[in-house]
């Protein structure tokens, strides 16, 4: 169960375009489609997408270096915004499912990233209420951002 | 292969009788009505995420017809407007085509209708009434039931 779990985290992250590699490499990605022979199921994007390098703000307004922040650990990226009532929250539902069927100790590994798209009406406390609908009852971390960047 | 003779008479003897209109185990005793020419089933609500004020809806819509009908609009008792979003949101303003015994399917990510500005507080299990109009059949009513927000899509996920 674990396993299928992991799979579909490692699936989410091929989804997000954010590979497991850090910083801006070419390093292969983690994500394997050979049961048992790397960190994750799944299967990986190839060439590996790099992991993208951006500082936006958080939801408590303070400056979030993605690449910084993320290096090393599993991360799902998702690009949304909170007015979507189709595919933003059934993705999030999703990887709150994933994280909820998880360990706590696995789950607490994991840092779900959730950048919005409209940035007009997505403000801090806009997206952070809009998120513990999804975090709840997970141990993962979750950060919102918004904003804008040259 | 030889096919025994009392097989091909008592296969005559059923075939005669049932040109002869004797043979009914096959049909109801009573007429039943036609088919509805649209069955729409399946229907669920995502409610919104808040401060999200706005749900989406989905469902699928069979039509039985030989004719192709015409999905023209969508209204929900909970909200104050429900707007189709298809795949191709092209389709919003002149409705959905669905052809002859063809099915519309809305799920996740391939057409939803968006319910706006929700009046009430949508609990999952209950349920919300939507009423659909068509070209051709007019008004069906469906029942949608409303799922947990944190739930994933009950069509199966197909994005």
């Amino acid at each position: 169960m674990k396993k299928v779990l992991l799979a579909g985290l490692a699936a989410l992250l091929l989804v997000a375009g954010c590979s497991s590699s850090g910083g801006s490499s070419s390093k292969p990605s983690g994500l394997n489609d050979n049961p048992g022979t790397g960190p994750y199921m799944g299967v990986g994007s190839i060439p590996p997408l790099p992991r993208p390098s951006f500082t936006l703000l958080t939801d408590d307004n303070k400056p979030y270096s993605f690449a910084k922040q993320t290096d090393g650990k599993t991360t799902l990226l998702f690009f949304g915004y909170t007015r979507c009532p189709d595919i933003c929250p059934a993705t999030m539902a999703d990887i709150g499912v994933a994280l909820r069927g998880l360990p706590a100790s696995v789950s607490s590994k994991v840092t779900v990233v959730f950048v919005s798209t409209d940035v007009k009406h997505d403000i801090g406390p806009i997206i952070a209420r809009w998120l513990q609908s999804f975090s709840a009852g997970t141990h993962a971390t979750f950060v919102g951002l918004y904003g804008s960047q040259p | 292969m030889r096919i025994p003779w009392p097989a091909v008479v008592a296969a005559a003897i059923v075939g005669a009788a049932g040109v002869a209109g004797l043979v009914r185990a096959a049909q109801p005793e009573t007429s039943e009505a036609a088919p509805a020419p649209i069955v729409v089933s399946n229907a669920w609500v995502r409610p919104p995420a808040p401060p999200n004020h706005a749900a989406a809806a989905y469902f699928t819509v069979q039509n039985t017809t030989g004719h192709p009908d015409r999905l023209q609009s969508v209204t929900a008792n909970v909200g104050s407007s429900a707007v189709l979003h298809s795949a191709q949101m092209s389709l919003n303003t002149a409705g959905v085509l669905i052809p002859a015994h063809g099915r519309l399917v809305l799920s996740t990510g391939h057409g939803h209708v968006m319910i706006q500005q929700i009046r009430t507080q949508l609990r999952p299990g209950t349920t919300v009434d939507l009423q659909l109009r068509f070209a051709h059949a007019g008004v069906v009513p469906a029942t949608a039931r409303v799922i947990p927000l944190d739930a994933p899509d009950p069509t199966g996920g197909s994005q």
